[in-house]
């Protein structure tokens, strides 16, 4: 049987070809798995990435008012807090830092970074599962948040970074008006104007710059002493910033009935960087790049409608330095003064002019 | 033996069916070099296309592993060089070594080079804005574009405001 197999001439071309068609299919499907396997490969890193990218969308964190509670000074110049945040979404948080920035300085200091774990500035407690609320972050740092103004005039804004690259942020201090029923502010186009005890600040060029003294009573004052008016102002608008033109001027108008001239003393705007008149006082330059910018109110709004930026008046002409005071009279007299703004803007590029009806002030009042 | 010895005369000395013998010797042989010739082709088509094959799931993996998150950008002065730095905190979130490409401020290139973030890690990069043109600063309150690259060609981007 064997030998007459191996004698045969039959069909060994149809062997050989069937061996190559058997080798050649084999090869092919060798390709297919290859290909298949690597396909594999590659859906189940999609699948897993995918899964990194739900999880980092199903964060969710929120700060809890009043966000900063427990200061307390550690000595050494350092001092304890604790942030209050509450996760609201589906995973657990882990925080790995925290950014403070000090939004009334650009000066490189301005950023204080907060490391998870030990240092001079840390952080612990930073894990926050999900439905906890009222979770306290607990912070050590050389920053001393007891020094922020409660009324917002110089906020910091707070942003904590995740472990999956999330970031949450807040303003400090969030204010909310304390008067019943009443708003406390007034709306005139996309300008506010709050009128809360520390919204109108003033220096002079003996007054201890920053952030001043409340104006509603200016005192003691003598005449021809240099003064500047610092005004809080909120871009309520989510369409544009308002960019601030030099012919904006705080003009307080003396009431003669007081004993005053009844003529009017007119200051203009001055640099965002000015502290003092006749000390530290720069001409106001409405170009962009330079002008007092208010930008627009981003969203979620925060409760004061917007960002408050602080507006400077003390220039006696339009764009200059030139100090300017409210009487020339020598002594401390009583004087009532009515003040009106004129504010001038440029607002999605068309230029606009308001008049505000702001406040009343007076001078060397005992009360 | 003796008999193997008549068998293999009696082969080389006839005549008979050498047409036969020969076409069969010409058929296997064809189809032997014909066969090669395929077997060779294919594997050498199969093996171009499973190399470039392997780059692309290889390519793709990689990039498919980067998470960049740019986590602060913080517009900074200098004494004597005001409103020209910017500083991106950027942290890799990904399951790969990141390297830095490339950075731009409004679509224009503001700083290239190679920085490597390790998984988990945190980098920063400053920029000066004096290196785009000549008195290029950020202006109080605007609203600035950057996008960071990887050299994998990894593009986060986004709009920060700069202080007012």
């Amino acid at each position: 049987m064997l030998r007459r197999f191996a004698v045969r001439r039959k069909g060994v071309g149809t062997i050989l070809g069937a061996a190559y068609f058997i080798i050649i299919v084999l090869a092919i499907f060798n390709l297919i798995m290859w290909e298949v396997y690597q396909y594999d490969a590659y859906q189940q890193l999609v699948s897993q990435m995918n899964q990194v990218d739900q999880d980092r969308i199903s964060e969710s964190l929120e700060f809890v008012y009043p966000i900063i509670v427990d200061f307390n000074p550690l000595g050494s110049g350092k001092y304890s807090f604790n942030l209050i945040v509450r996760n609201i979404g589906g995973i657990t948080v882990n925080t790995v830092r925290l950014y403070f920035s000090n939004c009334s300085d650009t000066s490189s200091k301005a950023l204080t970074i907060i490391e998870k774990g030990a240092g001079d500035n840390c952080f612990t407690n930073g894990f926050i599962n999900p439905g906890e609320t009222n979770h306290l972050i607990s912070v050590v740092t050389t920053l001393n948040m007891g020094l922020v103004p409660p009324d917002g005039s110089r906020p910091f804004a707070i942003l904590l970074a995740t472990e999956r690259g999330r970031t949450f942020s807040t303003f400090y201090p969030l204010t909310v008006p304390e008067w019943g029923g009443n708003v406390g502010y007034i709306d005139i186009g996309p300008l506010r104007f709050v009128f809360d005890y520390y919204s109108l600040n003033y220096t002079t060029n003996v007054l201890t710059p920053v952030p001043g003294q409340q104006a509603w009573i200016v005192k003691p004052y003598t005449g021809k002493t240099p003064i500047m008016f610092w005004v809080k102002v909120i871009n309520i608008a989510k369409d544009g910033d308002i960019r601030i033109k030099k012919y904006s001027v705080f003009n307080c108008i003396e009431l003669s009935w007081s004993g005053a001239s009844g003529k009017q003393a007119s200051f203009f705007i001055v640099d965002s960087s000015s502290t003092q008149p006749g000390v530290n006082m720069k001409a106001y330059n409405e170009e962009p790049g330079y002008a007092t910018i208010l930008p627009r109110s981003p969203t979620p709004t925060p409760p004061q409608g917007g960002i408050p930026v602080v507006v400077k008046f003390g220039a006696r002409s339009i764009a200059t330095a030139d100090p300017w005071w409210l009487f020339i009279e020598s002594g401390y007299p009583i004087y009532e003064y009515l003040v009106l703004m004129g504010f001038y803007y440029v607002y999605k590029g068309q230029d606009y002019g308001v008049t505000i009806p702001f406040v009343a002030i007076r001078t060397n009042t005992p009360t | 033996m003796r008999r193997y010895r008549t068998t293999v005369r009696r082969f080389i000395g006839g005549r008979r069916a050498i047409s036969t013998l020969l076409a069969n010797v010409i058929v296997i042989t064809m189809v032997i070099s014909l066969g090669t010739m395929l077997y060779v082709w294919t594997t050498g088509v199969m093996g171009t296309y499973q190399g470039a094959a392997g780059i692309w799931f290889s390519t793709r993996s990689e990039v498919m592993k980067e998470r960049l998150a740019i986590e602060e950008v913080w517009f900074t002065n200098v004494v004597g060089q005001d409103h020209q730095n910017i500083t991106i905190y950027m942290r890799n979130v990904g399951a790969n070594e990141i390297k830095i490409a490339a950075v731009y401020v409004n679509s224009t290139q503001a700083w290239t080079g190679t920085k490597a973030i390790n998984i988990g890690q945190v980098s920063r990069i400053s920029l000066d804005l004096r290196l785009l043109t000549a008195n290029n600063k950020w202006g109080k309150g605007c609203v600035t574009y950057i996008s960071v690259a990887t050299l994998r060609g990894t593009v986060v981007k986004g709009y920060w405001q700069a202080p007012a």
